[in-house]
């Protein structure tokens, strides 16, 4: 296994949650870390608290242009290399079937699908040199289902179905694709999509606590420690590694 | 092996050096197309076409400097982003980068280039002491461009006080004499599949024609290009 002394990463998004956090823990462990995102402050910050190992890129992934600066700033960052992409960055939208927006359905689309599979395609030449990896953020929507939560719900869908053709499809030239599929874990996700406030959202946390095998929701580090193993796993590609303190379980009630 | 020279700029007499520089790489493989048209050499920089990059040009944006403002309509530059892209596909998968004495204060309006270098140019802190005798001393830093290589004197300018990256390991500093510290002016640096060479020295034709520079240069060349053996 390869360690992340040294190894050149770019995570999409990264202002926040479990980015911010993916982002630290690497820079910590010597990794050069490239984060991007709209919010200039928000990954200015985390860029500046990070110190010279962390790069931040304001950058909307959903625009070709933007994703063509973000990569090769990234790949000059990480001095020439890049050796994983983490496709993190996502929006959450919730509404029931009846009532489905179009046009936010394909922007939520967009940013959490397309904008991956595009910027996965920019990568495999960089990751082909390095023996690199993607990384893809599923969620327990896959396992747990929410109802009213089917637009994030099937975007995340799509992101496991892909992490495992697109390892087939890039076996060959030695790129490793995986998923982490995290549980419950506080971020500003549903915050930000303006669907709770943050004292909602606490109570929402604390109400799904018990409903994880080890009673408690999870945090943004233990979901970096997951794509860290994921990134040094060698012969692990096409995988989904659940780690949601045993939410998907399905805990009986008695 | 092909090696595209970008070069042209103030103050210097590229005309005349840039010509000596392609014909002491000549003389160990490279054939050199020389330009100063920096945009258009960078549209046909590929690794199908080139082997080698060498930036021995004098070229940034000229924001600052009243010294500088007569100059500025020829010579003032902003590369374009596709150059910039050019470069670092370019290096990034393979091809060898050789940047020379006034490459170190180019395109100063953009970040990766100091990160390809290794160091960064400071309006204000950074500078030289007047043309004259240097003493260059080979570093502690086991390398198979300087292996063998006996310390030199030469006249060229030092470039002092830049901002220097961490890890850069000097594989020669040099003092103007009367200057009491030495200041690293030859370092190499690893940027994805290849190679990049830093030299600070090489002011003039004579400056670079010194016969150890001249043994240097084609070191430098040779190894960003892997065609020098490791030393053991």
């Amino acid at each position: 296994m390869k360690d992340p002394e040294g190894l050149s990463i770019l995570i999409t998004g990264g202002g926040s949650g479990i980015g911010a956090a993916t982002a630290r823990y690497f820079v910590e462990r010597g990794a050069r870390v490239t984060i991007c995102g709209t919010r200039e402050e928000k990954v200015r910050g985390v860029a500046e608290s990070l110190g010279e190992r962390c790069l931040g890129v304001l950058a909307d992934v959903t625009r070709a242009e933007d994703r063509q600066n973000l990569m090769t700033r990234a790949v000059a960052h990480g001095k020439g290399r890049l050796d994983a992409l983490i496709n993190n960055a996502a929006n959450m939208l919730r509404g029931a079937i009846t009532d489905l927006n179009e046009a936010e359905l394909q922007e939520v689309f967009h940013t959490n699908v397309i904008s991956g599979m595009m910027l996965t395609g920019m990568a495999v030449p960089h990751l082909e040199q390095t023996q690199g990896s993607v990384i893809f953020l599923g969620s327990v929507h896959t396992r747990r289902s929410f109802p009213g939560a089917s637009p994030y719900a099937a975007t995340k869908g799509a992101l496991e179905a892909l992490t495992k053709v697109l390892a087939a499809e890039l076996g060959s030239r030695k790129v490793r694709v995986n998923c982490v599929v995290p549980g419950a874990v506080p971020t500003e996700l549903n915050i930000r999509a303006g669907l709770f406030t943050e004292e909602e959202h606490a109570a929402r946390m604390d109400a799904i606590a018990p409903f994880h095998v080890l009673q408690r929701v999870g945090t943004p580090e233990e979901i970096a420690e997951a794509i860290d193993y994921l990134i040094r796993a060698d012969w692990t590609t096409g995988a989904s590694l659940v780690v949601d303190g045993g939410l998907s379980l399905g805990l009986a009630p008695f | 092996m092909n090696n595209l020279l970008l070069t042209g700029g103030i103050f210097h007499p590229f005309d005349e050096a840039a010509p000596a520089l392609a014909s002491l790489l000549g003389e160990v493989g490279f054939t050199s197309e020389i330009t100063e048209d920096l945009e258009s050499g960078l549209n046909r920089l590929n690794r199908e076409s080139f082997d080698l990059l060498t930036v021995y040009a004098l070229r940034w944006t000229m924001q600052t400097g009243e010294k500088y403002e007569p100059y500025r309509e020829q010579w003032a530059l902003s590369l374009s982003e596709s150059s910039r892209r050019a470069v670092l596909e370019f290096v990034s998968g393979g091809g060898a980068l050789l940047a020379l004495h006034t490459a170190l204060i180019c395109f100063d309006d953009w970040d990766d280039w100091s990160r390809l270098l290794g160091a960064e140019w400071i309006w204000g802190t950074s500078g030289h002491p007047p043309f004259g005798l240097v003493q260059a001393r080979r570093g502690d830093v086991p390398h198979a461009i300087t292996a063998g290589v006996e310390d030199f004197e030469l006249k060229d300018e030092v470039y002092c006080h830049m901002r220097l990256e961490t890890d850069v390991e000097p594989l020669f500093t040099a003092q103007t004499v009367g200057q009491e510290q030495p200041h690293p002016v030859l370092w190499t640096r690893d940027f994805g599949s290849g190679r990049v060479v830093v030299d600070a020295l090489g002011h003039d034709a004579p400056a670079l024609q010194e016969p150890t520079h001249v043994q240097l240069l084609q070191r430098s060349a040779l190894w960003a290009t892997h065609q020098l053996k490791e030393a053991s």
